[in-house]
């Protein structure tokens, strides 16, 4: 009961979304997002308004809570700077390679981010840089280049808004979106 | 005996040519006010039935204390208030210490149509220094007001002005839903008549401005699984396309100056170069190949070279490139980083984002001695851009955990903050022409 | 003469004297021989009668004449002899008059000098007063000028609106003031300085008028009343 009144509630806010559209002004131009992903909308937007600034842990597949789980971990962290991924970060990776190499017709998405200290164009850079690094490990580990979609929005879409290295280090991530 | 006869003729001549110290006093001055030349501008004087909106003297009058350059003197101390050249008692103006005059009329011809007169007179000396008539529907008059500007801080400084000129800028937005909204803007240079171009739920990065004034080049995202794109717009008519058909991101546009080319950044496989795209030819040339993160291209106001951001030497650094290829030279060495470059309309300085330690701030930086000079605090300023003038620049900073966007005259002086929006606002991209 | 003999050689030279040495001899002899001896006519004698003569009284009157010619010559000796004294002391005492008169003029003259000193000194006394007045005046007049550049320099200073104007650039404005200290001319010297600078400085000064300037009329010859203002911000 409780997940059909949560769907349709989800389901009523995109319709309201879609059907809200503002009026177009001489010379300005609409863009809408084209295709919406439920699953992903409501996790992206779940993770940008809690500020709790903790790890989201999806539910497994048995409705479970496995905190050991790494392949119920979504985001994986990096140092300043760098893309580099750290050991805790590659055993998450491996064990989402491991899940993708075995389930071929899974696609993923994989965000990458950075904190907002340097330029918008170079963490823009950086953030894609970290994505890829995801992805390099993934082709590694048997999975096709095809189920694989790296993109980065750079500083744009921080989860944590204060301006110092707590909130700093939650930002430089990867997000692994399926 | 020679030499005594020279010295003998020496000293005479000398003492014929200096004068006794005795009579003429020297002083040196080497301090002052540095409050900005005090101008009055007198309240044009109406004539019609319909009087406009637009005040020009109040618009006028903060285009010059914007610019930090000027003083403008409260109308309540004017001892008079000449419209026309004829009624103008130059003592009036000496008594307040007014050393520039600035008066005018604004006339109604007929329905929506006005003819505006103004003067600008040096007061000590009782010398006209410029007089101008536009006629003009109601529409124009901000624009009116800003050429005024625009021909007194000429007059007065020897620069040209920028008041009569357009920013571009980036706002964002939370929705009833709490997903950001992001809209670009195009507004004058005092953040009159914004208007909005685009809004998108999708980021909006680096707009860029043709040198023609009429399209603006920028990065946003087509969709959730599209990495970063460039789009080029038509300001006036909202017509827009992608610039590029490539596979890869696409981002960091920037105009050459002659507008026939785009530089920009472009990763395929993830390899991170310069780029340059020729419009008309629809043709990409690759300018560097280097596995760092190669971006954020700025062109040299002659067309001839470019500097761009590299992480080739391990941190983020500028280089520059001739635009026709060739080996890349690293400009800066100080600095913990140094990204965002673009050149003055001199084609002398850069400006450019700097980290000395103390987080990120706006600096310049003088290709002729290397000497970087900070204009900003920080921690987390960005996106610099440099008046059509070079005399001051506009950035993007935090006030109050909020981004806004300021400017700085290009010595570092002095600082406005800009109340443009309601929430953030960043990104600013200073129009090179006039409308 | 000189030069025209100047421009022959020695040997030459010596000719030339030489012959109008003989010449010159020549012409004097002729002189002389042109001149007339001097005749001498004797005088007739006239015709005597003879007289006895007696010897005594010959021997007497000789005597007589020999008395009288001692005596004469006595009288001519003591004549001589005292008119020789009277000329002595007519001498002695012109002498002495004359050394009288030679020290009293000598003592006159110093008396003269003395005062005439007396009179220089007392008038470069007068004098050396005077300019010590003057110097004095004028020491006031530059001390009153020079408390006052100071002043000068903070009102200039105090209207200097446009200093940023000038920033790596030098002007040097002439300015002329009334006794009162009001601005009455302004000029740039020299071409440094753009427009902008230019103008900044010499606003600088016009709103500074009047200027602070010493006041006492008699301070006015000792100071120029044009002075010049250096405006050098120096950044």
């Amino acid at each position: 009961m409780r997940r059909i009144f949560h769907f349709s509630l989800v389901l009523l806010l995109s319709v309201v979304l879609v059907g809200c559209a503002a009026t177009k002004k001489k010379g300005s131009a609409e863009v809408e997002d084209s295709s919406v992903n439920l699953q992903a909308d409501a996790t992206s937007s779940g993770l940008s308004s809690d500020d709790s600034g903790s790890v989201q842990v999806l539910t497994t597949m048995d409705n479970t809570l496995d905190l050991d789980d790494p392949l119920g971990t979504r985001v994986i962290y990096f140092e300043f700077d760098s893309n580099a991924l750290t050991p805790e970060a590659q055993r998450i990776v491996e064990a989402h390679a491991e899940y993708l190499a075995g389930n071929p017709g899974m696609a993923v998405v994989l965000e990458g981010h950075a904190d907002e200290r340097g330029t918008r164009e170079y963490n823009l850079a950086l953030g894609e840089r970290r994505a890829n690094a995801v992805a390099e490990l993934f082709q590694m580990m048997g999975v096709m280049p095809d189920g694989i979609r790296s993109i980065s929005y750079g500083e744009e879409r921080p989860v944590a808004m204060e301006h110092d290295e707590s909130a700093w280090s939650l930002n430089r991530r990867v997000e692994l979106l399926y | 005996m020679i030499k005594v006869f020279i010295a003998g003729v020496l000293t005479l001549l000398v003492g014929l040519f200096s004068a006794p110290t005795w009579a003429v006093l020297t002083i040196e001055i080497t301090q002052g006010q540095d409050t900005g030349i005090p101008i009055a501008v007198v309240p044009f004087r109406f004539q019609g039935q319909q009087r406009p909106n637009e005040d020009i003297r109040n618009i006028v009058s903060a285009d010059l204390y914007r610019s930090g350059r000027f003083l403008s003197l409260p109308p309540g101390d004017f001892l008079s208030r000449p419209s026309g050249p004829d009624q103008i008692r130059f003592k009036d103006w000496r008594l307040i210490k007014a050393e520039a005059l600035v008066i005018g009329r604004v006339s109604q011809l007929g329905n929506d149509r006005y003819e505006v007169n103004f003067y600008l007179y040096n007061v000590f000396k009782e010398k006209l220094l410029a007089g101008y008539r536009w006629t003009v529907g109601s529409s124009q008059l901000r624009q009116v007001a800003h050429q005024v500007s625009d021909y007194i801080y000429e007059a007065l400084t020897g620069t040209p002005g920028a008041f009569d000129t357009r920013i571009a800028y980036v706002t964002v937005e939370k929705d009833s839903s709490n997903t950001r909204q992001y809209q670009l803007m195009v507004a004058d240079s005092d953040g009159h008549n914004a208007q909005q171009i685009l809004r998108t739920n999708f980021p909006i990065l680096s707009p860029a401005w043709a040198p023609d004034g009429k399209r603006l080049a920028y990065v946003s995202f087509a969709s959730r699984t599209s990495g970063a794109m460039i789009w080029v717009q038509n300001v006036e008519t909202g017509e827009r396309r992608k610039l590029l058909q490539e596979k890869g991101t696409a981002s960091a546009p920037a105009w050459s100056p002659d507008g026939r080319r785009l530089a920009l950044r472009l990763s395929r496989d993830g390899n991170h170069d310069i780029y340059i795209f020729d419009v008309a030819a629809s043709r990409l040339t690759r300018l560097t190949k280097h596995p760092g993160i190669d971006t954020e291209p700025a062109w040299s106001p002659n067309g001839r070279h470019l500097v761009f951001t590299s992480d080739r030497s391990g941190r983020p650094h500028i280089f520059r490139i001739s635009a026709a290829g060739g080996p890349a030279q690293r400009l800066t060495k100080e600095g913990r980083e140094n990204a965002g470059a673009s050149y003055d309309p001199n084609g002398k300085h850069l400006v450019m984002v700097t980290n000395q330690g103390n987080g990120d701030q706006i600096g310049v930086f003088y290709t002729g001695n290397n000497e970087l000079k900070l204009l900003t605090d920080g921690p987390l300023d960005d996106s610099p851009t440099y008046s059509p003038n070079g005399a001051m620049i506009m950035y993007a900073t935090q006030r109050g955990n909020q981004g806004v966007l300021a400017a700085v005259s290009a010595d570092g002086r002095i600082k406005q903050i800009l109340r443009l929006h309601q929430g953030e606002v960043r990104e600013p991209a200073w129009s090179s022409r006039k409308q | 003469m000189n030069r025209a003999v100047r421009k022959f050689s020695r040997p030459v030279r010596a000719v030339i004297l030489a012959v109008l040495v003989h010449v010159a001899f020549g012409l004097l002899l002729g002189l002389s021989l042109s001149f007339k001896p001097q005749v001498i006519e004797p005088s007739v004698a006239k015709p005597v009668k003879a007289i006895v003569i007696d010897r005594s009284a010959i021997e007497q009157e000789e005597k007589h004449k020999a008395e009288a010619k001692k005596k004469h010559k006595a009288e001519a000796e003591k004549k001589r002899k005292a008119e020789a004294e009277k000329k002595r002391n007519t001498e002695a005492k012109k002498k002495h008059k004359a050394e009288a008169e030679k020290k009293r003029k000598k003592e006159a003259e110093k008396k003269r000098k003395a005062e005439a000193e007396k009179k220089r000194k007392a008038k470069a006394k007068k004098k050396r007063q005077a300019e010590e007045a003057r110097e004095q005046e004028k020491q006031a007049a530059y001390s009153a000028l020079g408390s006052l550049v100071g002043a000068i320099k903070r009102k200039i200073e105090g209207n200097w609106s446009n200093r940023l104007a000038c920033s790596g650039q030098e002007v040097t404005i002439s300015v002329k003031v009334n006794i009162s200290g009001e601005v009455t001319a302004v000029k740039v010297v020299g071409d440094s300085g753009d427009d902008t600078c230019r103008r900044s400085a010499e606003n600088a000064v016009y709103k500074a008028s009047p200027l602070p300037f010493p006041d006492n009329p008699r301070f006015l010859k000792w100071l120029d009343q044009e002075f010049q203002i250096i405006f050098k911000p120096g950044i």
